[in-house]
């Protein structure tokens, strides 16, 4: 009754707010009332923008975003019967059109997002049977290693944990390919990984064929497993011990639950982080879905399963037959057909696992190229606007991913937009100059607060845009060949773990040259029509400025092509643990600086440890948090280094036996809460105007870093494996 | 944008009929309230063609028949730029078509016309009657030609006038603004080889072709020999009303006496009004075809001539039942029916489309050709109308499709200018220099500058080529073409906010609103007496004839009587009872003070050659005033406060200000915008000079409009209302009191509340559309409730989204 009154006052509020907005009032009239309410949401912003004043600011960016939408529509389409000018017009507005739809679409979704959960529900008295799958297919064993102990160091009631390796690296299929060198390479992996396993003491599972990728290789591990539940691991995702006490308690509260998420934490940059050195002090790209639209999500009982990290009930998984694999992104599928028949699902937004994800340009398009046909896939299979037994929110949410990789269309036209006109003097948007300052000044004022309010604290002003620039010059014939032909795409693996040891410019970096190039011509072009045609003057400035928006964009672009040799291998951790270390027979005790899954950096108490040549092998003992066989782990000294404190070693693990996995991996991975707090350092909201000052530096920087690789260093990488990501 | 105006075009726009009178064509010259003397006239130094407007004394009183009927709807035309065209109506009687005619014209032009590419064409009913090379620069020159047997016809005939002219040296579009001809109203008429067989009125549908006099004027002499008594008034004021409306003359001035009038000249009507007893009283005999009981017609009397108008009965009551039925009946509009369209046959034909809904109209309709220019500067002329519900002035727009092409142009000077009453309005740059191509190319026109009633919309496209740079000899003649204009070209006009605002002066002289749409109106004259009573029907004539309908007026004695009618008051300051002035928001002490004041002193106008110099030298400077400027007079006021204003304050106060201007600049926009205004409610005190005021309030008690027309003295009562319905003055009422001066700028206030009237049946679209305009003109308003309503919004979504979905 009160919900219904309350839906009743918002229409009403509704209904007014439209009418108003779609009274024709003068232009003059707009500039007044959009000022002030540009400037009563700046006030806001300042005061208090949380809970109810959020929304009101909310409320009011809608009114000009409303107000633009409308004055678009009415004024601004060029005349039909000029239909050079009326063709790209009606794309670039379609373009603003879905823009504004997806603003929407998002209110709707982050509007109010659920809160983190503050503790999650005891484990039921009996703990449900857990099966983990790691699925893998080309994994280095390495990596393997230390995911599989990870998963298997996790806190859990004895004998109710099953870690099984699902490999598809090694199926009978590969094992005997017509390939000689190929099929004894699986054969190899396979003999490797089985006693990989066999050490470690989980399961190792391969099945007859490759067929329906990561989900037909999910399905096997279901049909060779008997547990309650599934954990979904990828091969690089090693969770922290307090992965299930965090969340399997859920599934004892609602027995229609099939869906425990977890976000994705990466410890290592992705590209645009690492080249644009922002990995230590930006959000991640993925925060600002982890950190908030699932949370909104979630609110709509529709946070999906998003492929690993994640906890899934098997009954559920069994009335659709296991893992959907129609389309490459079986996760989302999965989920939205459990969704559509009644399962819920829980978000938790706690960092559990730490994970790699793609280190360069070319392996991060083949990973965003893979998401984006798949989630094409969906629209086009599931329609989820129109999926019976989703409500109504649900499906405005799946609607909201799915459709979100069309940007690609988007952001090319916008990039294209101005120079039709510097160009070839077509005018695709016709407005007087007052009229354009009044109405797209406003609202692109207002676009970027309303970001700010909705996504501040995990997305920095601009950087959405690059990324989605980046992006679209590779996932617009991606998308395209999905619209066209839905069931083409294939699963392809992310590469992950890559080496970058030299500066080049990504093989995938030659069209952003070209862009560059083409918009430096429109500041040309700017330039020209300036001078030549005075009297154009106002809208060739007009049309110039968003050229050189463009162009700092592309600037940008140039700087995340132009790959910087990696320093580190994987990103470091503080963590402080005690232990010993022997070398050449001398011991002395220690105690862990910062740790990473590569290597450990410790400082020795002792001062007999004065000098220590580099490259000097030995090993490291650490109180661990879980009873280990042994605890002594082979190292060996990269670096060495004195301070005033003493002696600082910087360590190379050099795992021998499955044990060692499980000593870094308890290292490494048994505290969930530094990760916590590496992403709260990070999550910092700077404001427009900062933000947008800041995005400029970097992109006046990246511009003259990417040109200086461009001429100084040519050297388009010939990677066929990458180049083959890609596609 | 719009808030770009021109002082040489506003001057002439201001008045719906540019060349009514010459002199207002000019830039520098005021929209004066001329009450200069006419023995002052000949002290201006002006050029020796300037007459006054008085018909020239040495008329012969012809009782029987005139030898000549004037044809111009002013006392000068003036044919302006490279190219111009006026055409507009007159009217013969059965008698009159079938004579032996001949055209006379006269004009004189300006000196920079050169006479071998300059030529002035006369049409009459689409046949051409006159070709004459435009070669009078120093007196007028003087044609007359014989019209063919069968042109002319009875009722309505069109006479055009086609001038082309080009400067003999310079090629700037600068120039184009001293190119004029001018077209002299005494000497222009038809005139009769044999005056035997001039005109007889026989019906009274012949009454428009009574024609006008000289200066365009036509004088409805109503003789009443009752005229004082009160049971006379209404009738009197039904006759004037009635017979202006069925004449569709284009000014009327009424006047009434007890006795037969001196002389008849051109013009003039003699229209007889008593009850038999009072007229055989004043001229003996009625006419046989008066007959005994009720008349109304032409009828032939010795003492008055051949052709007056007999209205009698036998009592007064007999009299205003014809009146009503044959004379004002056949042209009473029902209130609910809305016209087609607005006479202005008088002065420019075809007849004003009446716009009262959304509505497209099409160049050719408008009267406009397909056309093409060789010239610099080509202007046509559509002329449209408003109804007085009108209210769309904040925010509405038109829209012109254009149909045209232009060749090799200079790019940045070229341009195409649309301008509503003298405003420019929209600006359309051409800018591909080897030419180009409209097809329905849209062009947006606020509805900013549009008015209630009569609208004039210039459309000018100014295409200097690269040939006008080096301007070699000859460089101006004709050449190629640079502009073509398509009759397919399109005014649409959207639907509009369609609601009454009183007081609205400009909505009284646009359509007669609020009277035209009233059952009854109450009239209260200063004193009933007769120069009381001619201002009043004066008045009447006019508000009839832009109503389209007859008001139905009822003369009363006293404010008392007034109830809850809408009122008019017609008189002098001094003849006003006490209280009655404040109610329409002028001082009482007015009423002795005013007419105590010493006569002001007429400025007389500069001298035409240095006005045009002067706009011309404004054009280039683009020196640009506000749209409140349109009295013409430079610089005005505002100008004048801000440049003042400009060179004080410190930095901040000039940052500020030049944010303001450049606001004012870019958006039409001031912050003096968002001031509220300020409720207090002052009495008007007349400024210097002031002779008339014309001021509207709604009654508080009956929410009623009341309009009051005060003149300063007593004695000038009917020369100044004779003055006030010219078309120049009657055009500049607006706001809530409009005071008229001589020889300066109207006195305008505008309105600080206004009350809204509702027009028509209750609609949701119309009200969206009012609220928008209401919206638009209370900026501050509309920002508030917005904001409050985003508030309303986003508490509501809280609240909404606090009990939807899921919540931890």
């Amino acid at each position: 009754m009160r919900t219904a009154s309350y839906v009743i006052f918002w229409a009403f509020a509704t209904a007014v707010v439209v009418a108003l907005i779609t009274l024709p009032i003068s232009l003059q009239a707009h500039l007044i009332a959009g000022t002030i309410v540009v400037g009563a949401m700046i006030l806001l912003k300042f005061l208090r923008p949380y809970g109810v004043w959020r929304l009101i600011a909310l409320g009011l960016g809608t009114a000009i975003v409303l107000r633009y939408v409308y004055w678009r529509t009415t004024s601004t389409l060029p005349p039909v019967n000029q239909l050079e000018d009326f063709i790209p017009g009606l794309i670039l507005y379609l373009a603003e059109l879905y823009n504004i739809g997806m603003l929407f679409l998002s209110l709707f979704v982050v509007a109010m997002p659920l809160p983190r959960r503050k503790s999650a529900p005891p484990l039921p008295a009996e703990a449900p049977t857990v099966d983990v799958f790691v699925p893998t297919y080309n994994e280095e064993p390495e990596l393997l290693a230390t995911t599989l102990s990870a998963a298997l160091a996790m806190d859990y009631p004895a004998g109710r944990l099953t870690v099984h390796l699902l490999d598809d690296g090694g199926t009978d299929e590969k094992c005997n390919a017509d390939n000689f060198v190929a099929a004894s390479a699986a054969r190899e992996r396979r003999t490797q990984l089985q006693a990989l396993c066999a050490g470690l003491g989980c399961t190792y599972l391969t099945r007859e064929r490759n067929i329906s990728a990561k989900a037909g290789n999910l399905n096997n591990g279901l049909a060779n497993s008997s547990g309650d539940l599934i954990v979904v691991f990828d091969a690089d995702h090693a969770p922290a011990r307090t992965f299930l006490t965090e969340t399997i308690g859920y599934f004892g509260q609602d027995p229609k639950l099939f869906l425990v998420q977890t976000p994705h934490f990466f410890i290592n940059p992705d590209p645009l982080e690492r080249n644009l050195k922002t990995f230590k002090a930006m959000p991640s790209e993925n925060e600002m879905f982890y950190g908030i639209i699932q949370r909104g999500l979630d609110k709509w009982n529709a946070s999906f399963f998003c492929g690993s990290a994640a906890v899934l009930r098997r009954t559920a998984l069994q009335t659709t037959n296991g893992f959907s694999g129609r389309s490459i992104t079986e996760d989302a599928e999965t989920a939205i057909t459990l969704h559509a028949t009644g399962w819920n699902s829980v978000y938790v937004d706690k960092p559990l696992i730490a994970g790699l994800q793609p280190a360069t340009f070319a392996s991060f398009i083949g990973q965003r190229s893979r998401w984006a046909q798949g989630m094409m896939q969906i629209l086009i299979y599931h329609r989820p606007m129109l999926k019976s037994g989703l409500s109504l929110p649900q499906r405005l949410c799946y609607s909201s991913s799915a459709l979100f990789w069309l940007f690609p269309f988007v952001r090319l036209t916008f990039l294209v937009a101005p120079l039709f006109y510097l160009f070839f003097g077509l005018e695709i948007f016709t407005a007087s100059g007052p009229e354009f300052i009044a109405y797209v000044f406003s609202y692109m004022v207002v676009n970027l607060m309303m970001q700010n309010y909705l996504y501040g604290r995990y997305r920095w002003p601009w950087i959405s845009e690059l990324y989605e620039f980046i992006q679209s010059v590779y996932l617009l014939p991606a998308v395209i060949s999905v619209l066209v032909n839905p069931g083409k795409p294939t699963f392809k693996v992310t590469a992950k773990s890559e080496e970058l040891g030299t500066r080049r410019i990504s093989e995938l970096g030659l069209p952003f040259f070209i862009i560059f190039a083409v918009l430096t011509l429109g500041v040309v072009a700017t330039y020209w029509r300036t001078i030549t045609q005075p009297y154009n003057a106002d809208t060739t400035l007009v049309v110039g400025l968003w050229n050189i928006l463009n162009l700092l964009m592309a600037g940008c672009a140039l700087g995340v092509v132009s790959e910087r040799p990696e320093g580190r291998g994987a990103r470091r951790f503080p963590v402080k643990r005690r232990g010993q270390i022997s070398i050449d027979g001398r011991t002395a005790p220690i105690v862990t600086e910062n740790v990473s899954v590569d290597g450990v950096a410790i400082r020795v108490l002792s001062k007999g440890f004065d000098t220590l040549p580099v490259g000097s092998r030995g090993e490291v003992s650490f109180e661990t948090t879980i009873a280990m066989p042994r605890d002594a782990l082979p190292v060996r000294v990269a670096r060495s280094a004195s301070d005033q404190k003493g002696l600082v070693l910087g360590c190379q693990y050099e795992p021998s036996d499955p044990v060692h996995s499980r000593i870094i991996a308890d290292l490494a991975f048994s505290d969930a809460a530094i990760w916590s707090d590496f992403q709260k350092a990070r999550r910092q909201n700077m404001g427009v105007v900062y933000g947008t000052l800041r995005f400029l530096r970097i992109a006046v920087f990246q511009t003259s870093r990417g040109l200086s690789y461009f001429f100084g260093l040519y050297r388009f990488a010939r990677s066929n494996a990458a180049r083959r990501a890609a596609e | 944008m719009s808030a770009r105006f021109l002082p040489i075009l506003a001057a002439a726009a201001l008045l719906p009929m540019s060349g009514l009178r010459a002199q207002e064509a000019q830039p520098r010259e005021p929209a004066p309230f001329m009450i200069a003397p006419p023995a002052q006239q000949p002290t201006a130094p002006g050029p020796a063609e300037r007459k006054p407007a008085e018909p020239a004394p040495a008329t012969p009183a012809i009782p029987a028949s005139f030898a000549f009927k004037p044809l111009l709807p002013a006392a000068r035309v003036t044919l302006e730029g490279e190219s111009d065209t006026r055409s507009w109506a007159f009217y013969l009687t059965q008698d009159e078509a079938g004579a032996d005619l001949n055209l006379d014209i006269a004009f004189q032009n300006a000196l920079v016309v050169m006479p071998e590419a300059s030529r002035l064409t006369v049409r009459i009913n689409g046949e051409r009657i006159m070709e004459s090379p435009i070669a009078s620069s120093d007196s007028l020159r003087r044609n007359s030609t014989a019209i063919r047997k069968g042109l002319l016809r009875a009722g309505q005939n069109t006479i055009r006038f086609e001038a082309v002219q080009r400067h003999r040296t310079d090629c700037t579009v600068a120039s184009t603004y001293e190119l004029w001809t001018r077209i002299d109203g005494a000497g222009t008429r038809l005139s009769f080889k044999n005056p035997a067989q001039q005109s007889r009125l026989r019906s009274i549908d012949d009454l428009p072709a009574v024609g006008a006099d000289e200066s365009g004027q036509t004088t409805i002499h109503i003789v009443a020999p009752g005229a004082a008594s009160a049971v006379a008034a209404n009738s009197i004021l039904a006759v004037a009303q009635g017979v202006a409306l069925r004449g569709r003359y284009s000014q009327t001035t009424v006047r009434i006496s007890e006795r037969l009038p001196d002389r008849i000249r051109p013009g003039m009507l003699t229209v007889l009004l008593g009850t038999g007893k009072e007229l055989r009283d004043l001229i003996g005999t009625l006419p046989a075809e008066a007959g005994t009981g009720s008349f109304i017609g032409f009828a032939a009397h010795p003492k008055f001539g051949p052709a007056a108008l007999l209205v009698t009965g036998e009592t007064w009551q007999d009299l205003e039942a014809i009146i009503a039925k044959l004379l004002t009946g056949p042209v009473s509009r029902p209130t609910n029916i809305n016209r087609k369209t607005m006479g202005t046959a008088s002065w420019h034909v075809p007849d004003a489309p009446f716009i009262s809904d959304s509505q497209v109209l099409r160049f050719s309709e408008l009267g406009i050709p397909t056309q093409e220019s060789s010239g610099r500067r080509m202007r046509v002329r559509a002329v449209v109308a408003m109804p007085g519900d009108f209210y769309a002035n904040a925010y509405g727009e038109a829209t012109l499709y254009l149909d045209g092409a232009y060749s090799e142009i200079l790019p940045g000077d070229s341009h195409i200018e649309i301008f509503v009453n003298g405003n420019v309005a929209a600006t359309v740059p051409l800018n591909t220099t080897s030419g180009g191509l409209f097809q329905q190319t849209p062009i947006t026109i606020p509805l900013r500058h549009f008015r209630p009633g009569i609208n004039e919309i210039w459309f000018e496209a100014v295409t200097p080529a690269k040939s006008d740079l080096a301007c070699g000899p000859g460089a101006t003649l004709p050449g190629k073409n640079r502009f073509a204009l398509f009759d397919t070209t399109a005014l649409a006009i959207p639907n509009f906010a369609k609601i009454g605002v009183s007081p609205n002066l400009a909505a009284v002289a646009g359509t007669g609103f609020p009277y035209s749409i009233t059952s009854q109106i109450a009239l209260l004259v200063g004193r009933l007496d007769i120069p009381n009573l001619s201002a009043a029907a004066t008045l009447l004539a006019r508000l009839a004839q832009r109503a389209d309908r007859p008001l139905p007026v009822d003369v009363i004695g006293s404010a008392a009587a007034i109830g809850s009618r809408p009122a008019l008051i017609v008189g002098a300051a001094g003849q006003m009872p006490a209280g009655l002035l404040p109610r329409v928001g002028i001082a009482d002490t007015v009423r002795s003070t005013w007419p105590q004041r010493a006569d002001a002193v007429v400025i007389v106008p500069e001298t035409e050659g240095t006005a045009v110099f002067d706009a011309v030298i404004n054009r280039f400077q683009g020196r640009q005033t506000t749209p409140e400027d349109s009295g013409g007079v430079a610089p005005s006021t505002e100008a004048v406060r801000d440049r003042w204003r400009g060179s004080f304050g410190g930095l901040f106060a000039r940052y500020f200000i030049s944010l303001d201007r450049w606001l004012q600049r870019t958006f039409d926009l001031s912050f003096a915008q968002l001031r509220t205004p300020s409720r207090a409610p002052s009495l008007y005190e007349p400024a210097e000079g002031a002779e008339l005021i014309a001021a509207q309030a709604s009654d508080p008690d009956t929410r009623q409009v009341w309009t009051a027309f005060v003149v300063r003295q007593e004695e000038a009562l009917e020369k100044n209302l004779d003055r006030l319905v010219t078309p120049g003055n009657w055009a500049g009422m607006a706001g809530k009191l409009t005071a008229f001066r001589s020889g300066q700028d109207n006195h305008v206030l505008s309105a600080d509340s206004t009350a809204f009237v509702m027009t028509r049946p209750f609609s949701l679209a119309n009200m969206r559309l009012v609220l928008a305009n209401w919206m638009s003109s209370n900026i501050g308003i509309y920002a508030l409730t917005l904001l409050a309503a985003c508030i309303g919004l986003g508490i509501g979504t809280f609240l909404m989204l606090r009990r939807l979905g899921r919540h931890s």
